[in-house]
């Protein structure tokens, strides 16, 4: 419960970073 | 506009992790399930199979797994609702560059996004009061007019493709824009008394042409001829570039009304899906009707990304007072302010790489 609290004010940048892997990975192989 | 006096008649709306547990299961999960549903009813009745990373999705022309695609409607869903947005500002274009959907029927695909997406976020504002379908009314019959008109401006001015990459540029940078300006600029966002545990009333009482929407002690006397024609010009241009229109409509009423955000999403969200609702049935039925081609989404994708949307939304709603929203608000609308000026700058000089 501790480290979800910890992790809540981050959340919105760990989404924006997975999003940008996700991406790079689309361009990479279905492109 | 004293914020303060905003704490208005409340009832403890209690916030448990049970309650969190509950909400999700009975009121969300099952709007994601069938929108999932939806985008396999959808994908056998539209091409007889459910494409995806295999075989591409005949409308739309690319390949694409669709855990991508729920997964786009999760992030662009949550980080937009977050610092208030909607997700198909982010949607349309990361379809377009990213998933290389450029032919028209990304339109209307990211409308079916749009139109299913605030659902989640409407029952919760339901839930606290943050509703009031008089004031909404004069907006959304606006939204009406300006979805019956969109889809013609897309299907003749807006036809060519770097013409249409040129208007997602001018809405991107307008929403860039308005989110850093929003990050310097606090808005009220919420009342000081916690609306996600306080259910709170939006009251609205017409007098001739005129609303008085309140809120507490708070009051706004608003035009709702204004009202119409901001709806309709919203309309306009978000149905014929396929994003909800939030983008336009919520800085226009924070700055031209002085709405507080706490109060205008009682108007803004069934807009949205007023707006795209009508924009779809302009799309599919009445441009045949005066015999332009209808632009068909791809309805698969849209209900695919609508599900990840509802999530995503919801779980921005849950999380967001936790959240820096000034820096996240500054690092997105730059992001967006970016992307918008390299759609402008490739119409005028095309840019050495793909957009």
């Amino acid at each position: 419960m501790n480290l979800w609290w910890k992790v809540v004010p981050y959340l919105p940048f760990i989404v924006l970073f997975m999003a940008v892997l996700v991406a790079v990975y689309h361009v990479k192989f279905y492109w | 506009m004293d914020n303060t006096a905003a704490t208005a008649a409340t009832t403890p709306l209690p916030l448990t992790k049970g309650s969190l547990a509950r909400e999700f299961w009975f009121q969300q999960a099952p709007l994601i399930g069938g929108a999932l549903l939806l985008g396999v009813l959808a994908a056998y009745w539209q091409h007889g199979f459910i494409p995806g990373a295999e075989r591409a999705f005949p409308v739309a022309e690319v390949r694409v797994p669709v855990w991508h695609l729920i997964w786009m409607g999760v992030w662009t869903g949550y980080t937009m609702a977050v610092v208030g947005e909607a997700a198909g500002i982010f949607a349309l274009p990361y379809s377009m560059s990213i998933l290389q959907f450029v032919n028209a029927s990304v339109t209307p695909s990211t409308q079916v996004l749009t139109f299913l997406n605030p659902f989640g976020a409407l029952l919760g504002f339901r839930r606290s009061g943050q509703w009031n379908l008089k004031f909404a009314a004069a907006v959304c019959a606006g939204g009406v007019a300006g979805g019956l008109i969109g889809p013609f401006l897309r299907s003749s001015l807006l036809a060519a493709a770097d013409v249409f990459h040129f208007a997602v540029g001018i809405a991107l940078a307008i929403a860039g824009i308005h989110l850093c300006y929003a990050a310097f600029h606090g808005t009220a966002r919420r009342p000081p008394a916690d609306p996600y545990r306080q259910k709170v009333t939006i009251g609205a009482r017409v007098h001739g042409l005129r609303i008085r929407v309140s809120f507490g002690e708070q009051n706004w006397d608003l035009n709702m001829v204004a009202l119409f024609g901001v709806g309709a010009g919203v309309g306009m241009f978000a149905s014929a570039l396929g994003v909800g229109g939030g983008f336009l409509l919520v800085p226009i009423f924070a700055s031209l009304y002085a709405l507080p955000m706490y109060v205008l999403v009682a108007a803004t969200i069934p807009y949205v899906i007023v707006l795209s609702a009508v924009g779809l049935l302009t799309y599919n039925f009445i441009l045949p009707a005066f015999g332009a081609a209808p632009i068909a989404p791809e309805w698969a994708w849209g209900f695919f990304a609508a599900a990840g949307g509802i999530f995503g939304s919801w779980a921005a709603s849950k999380t967001q007072m936790y959240v820096p929203e000034h820096f996240l608000k500054l690092m997105l609308g730059g992001v967006t302010g970016v992307v918008g000026a390299l759609y402008v700058v490739d119409f005028f000089h095309p840019l050495p790489f793909r957009l």
